[in-house]
């Protein structure tokens, strides 16, 4: 059975792309946190030296803002004062000035502070007509800290991609002109090393993935839902280019958002599959060699269907030139291993199977590559399916 | 199937091709780079030839005794710090030639211009436009394809191939992946079964 | 005229086999009759070229013309094979760095007489 697969990977302009992308989000998790929590810590701060004077409250009510299905409300109470002989009315209650769910909460402080009533309040006095009821931090500051998420993702995501990119998926090229020369001192390759393998081959964790993923879809969904509210509560899109066109836009990054919600559910749901490894019990496998091994997995294996374990050798090759790379891959080698009895006493069992006399070794350049790998599958009802993967080495007796 | 060394359509049989010009010689790239103060980019889509011509470029400029730097860049070949360094250093009488010039993130950039306008001349390959003056716009037309294919299947007047004007079409004019598809579309060619017709 | 030319008598090898081959030169009107030897493989196909070179003797070819004899012993590996992808060729080059005159031949390497075919 033969077959083929193909594999486009770009670089270079990705590179930047990811840069510019991962950057804007830096700075607009810089602009929300300074906004957001600095700019009330500054104020908290500097209120603390200000100057306590008397004051009676002259307005006092939850203010409710309505809008996209929610309402969220806002402590709205007025006060006078007099300072330095002069009178002032004031109408800061705290320094967080954004409203929020919650109208029990807010309800409480205006019941706290009714109309008439005389209390303290705190004035700047190299600016006598600031003032503010409660100069105490409040509880909310702390979701003020959401933009430093973005902040720090965008910052290692843009440094990443301006120094990294995917430099650490391939080694490094050579660099020629005209005749080819050697690259990297692929001719010679005698050393015992070359062709060994460890005991147990594992499986590699998907979680490096998912994370990187996770990441990019929660910054990529916070991008969209942001630019749906600003659209619907401040309508300045709408008076430029009309509201199809402004939903249309967020519309389509709003299906590239659900996208990345189901790839990084995928993703993490993968997570859970069983993990499988390979304990090899051959010292070293060369052509011509029966395999043995073992299947090891720890986890629980009885929702699988359709198990098989089976031997792959594949041909790969490489081609890049200016700003492309394509990798096309061959199967030249596919031979199913027995896997009899029930799937709870195919594990630890020892399976073997002979790597043909007449192949290729393992062997691998720059751009070129023989691949021998012992495939597992499995299919799981609604659920992502097995198919790992073990390189091993064969080489020459 | 016909094995990688036999395909006529190997990267390493594409490689030896030279680069097919519709002007009439390199003299005539060379008088334009030379009115540009010795800059210049060759500009074109993917797969058009702009590497193979700036091989030709500097084997013309070799043949004058002039000193080349020359950095390939591609997915594997990246534009690091180190090359940064070593541009930086070269002296007034070198000509720089880089070969990816989109490859180079534009904080390099920035710097390799400045450095560039100090040397004894650059030329580099690009597929978009760059504040280097444009000596060569490369591009493919059919004609040119079918000559090429023609070229690499000289030797073998039986092998049955796909309608090239299609696969030109279908491919925007980018030889590098006609080849491409070629190379897969012989590969699983039966030796013995071949046909004796070939379109184009 | 100038030319360079290997002469095997055979060009199947074992691995580690060892490979016997004459070097024929007639480098009229060069001074520098500094020659090299290279064993190496190569990669065919679909990617881009890779190459590794066992091994390179050096010598001096002493006068205009002539013949000599030499031994290399055939890697373990990389064995040659063929692939749809992708091949491996193992070549004997002879080159002369001042005259750019080279010549190659062919060989294979394989553990047994048939070549691999993937």
């Amino acid at each position: 059975m033969q077959n083929q697969s193909k594999i486009y990977a770009k670089k270079g302009k990705t590179n930047i792309f990811f840069v510019l992308i991962f950057s804007v989000f830096a700075i607009m998790g810089a602009v929300f946190l300074y906004f957001m929590f600095l700019t009330p810590i500054i104020k908290i701060t500097k209120a603390k030296k200000w100057v306590e004077v008397s004051c009676v409250i002259s307005k006092s009510q939850v203010v409710s803002h309505s809008g996209d299905g929610s309402t969220t409300y806002l402590v709205d109470i007025n006060f006078t004062y007099q300072y330095n002989g002069k009178r002032y009315e004031g109408g800061q209650y705290n320094f967080n000035n954004s409203s929020s769910s919650g109208f029990q909460s807010k309800n409480e402080v205006v019941l706290q502070y009714p109309v008439g009533f005389q209390t303290k309040c705190f004035v700047d006095p190299k600016n006598p007509i600031e003032a503010v009821l409660n100069r105490e931090y409040y509880n909310d500051l702390w979701f003020s800290l959401i933009p430093l998420i973005f902040l720090l993702v965008g910052f290692f995501g843009a440094f990443y991609f301006l120094f990294n990119g995917y430099q650490k998926r391939y080694p490094k090229g050579m660099r020629y002109y005209g005749n080819l020369k050697d690259t990297n001192n692929l001719g010679k390759s005698d050393s015992d090393d070359y062709f060994s393998n460890p005991n147990v081959i594992k499986e590699v964790s998907g979680v490096r993935l998912f994370l990187f993923i996770f990441a990019f879809t929660i910054l990529w969904c916070g991008i969209v839902l942001s630019a749906v509210s600003f659209t619907n509560t401040t309508g300045t899109t709408e008076e430029f280019f009309g509201a199809i066109f402004s939903n249309l836009v967020i519309f389509v990054f709003a299906i590239v958002g659900l996208g990345l919600i189901l790839l990084s559910l995928y993703l993490f749901l993968k997570l859970f599959n069983p993990k499988f490894s390979i304990e090899l019990l051959n010292n070293k496998i060369c052509l011509g060699d029966e395999l043995k091994f073992k299947v090891l997995c720890r986890s629980n294996l009885k929702n699988i269907e359709h198990f098989s374990i089976s031997l792959v050798g594949m041909e790969s090759a490489i081609y890049s030139i200016g700003t492309n790379t394509e990798t096309e891959k061959h199967i030249f080698f596919e031979k199913d291993i027995p896997v009899n009895g029930k799937l709870d006493q195919m594990i630890g069992s020892v399976y073997s199977v002979k790597i043909p006399l007449d192949k290729m070794h393992s062997f691998k350049a720059n751009h070129n590559a023989i691949e021998w790998k012992i495939v597992i599958k499995g299919e799981i009802a609604m659920y992502p399916d097995i198919d790992s993967e073990f390189i091993i080495k064969v080489g020459v007796k | 199937m016909i094995s990688a060394e036999h395909n006529p359509f190997s990267v390493s049989k594409i490689h030896k091709l030279p680069y097919r010009f519709k002007i009439k010689d390199v003299e005539a790239i060379m008088e334009n780079w030379y009115y540009h103060n010795n800059q210049g980019m060759i500009s074109g889509g993917h797969g058009v030839g702009k590497s193979t011509l700036l091989k030709e470029l500097v084997f013309v400029l070799e043949s004058k005794q002039e000193k080349i730097r020359f950095v390939m860049l591609n997915d594997k070949r990246e534009f690091g710090l180190k090359d940064l360094w070593n541009i930086l250093q070269l002296d007034k009488k070198s000509i720089l030639v880089i070969d990816g010039w989109e490859q180079i993130n534009f904080i390099y950039k920035t710097f390799v211009y400045f450095k560039i306008k100090r040397l004894k001349g650059f030329v580099g390959t690009s597929h978009v436009r760059t504040m280097v003056p444009v000596i060569f716009e490369a591009s493919t037309d059919i004609n040119t394809f079918l000559d090429l294919v023609a070229q690499l299947v000289s030797h073998n007047n039986k092998l049955s191939l796909p309608d090239l004007r299609i696969l030109f079409d279908k491919h925007n004019g980018n030889i590098r992946d006609c080849f491409f598809e070629l190379y897969d579309f012989v590969s699983d060619c039966d030796r013995e079964n071949m046909d004796t017709t070939s379109s184009g | 005229m100038s030319h360079l030319s290997i002469l095997l008598e055979k060009k199947q090898f074992r691995p580690n086999e060892s490979i016997e081959f004459s070097i024929e030169w007639n480098l009229s009107n060069v001074t520098d009759q500094n020659l090299e030897i290279h064993l190496f493989w190569h990669t065919v196909g679909r990617g881009t070229e890779d190459l590794g070179v066992y091994e390179t003797i050096a010598f001096n070819a002493q006068s205009s013309s002539g013949k000599k004899s030499f031994r290399i012993k055939a890697p373990a590996h990389p064995y040659s094979f063929s692939g749809k992808l992708v091949s491996l060729i193992w070549k004997i080059e002879v080159v002369s760095p001042a005259t750019k005159l080279s010549a190659s031949e062919v060989i294979q390497i394989t553990p047994s007489e048939s070549p691999i075919v993937l």
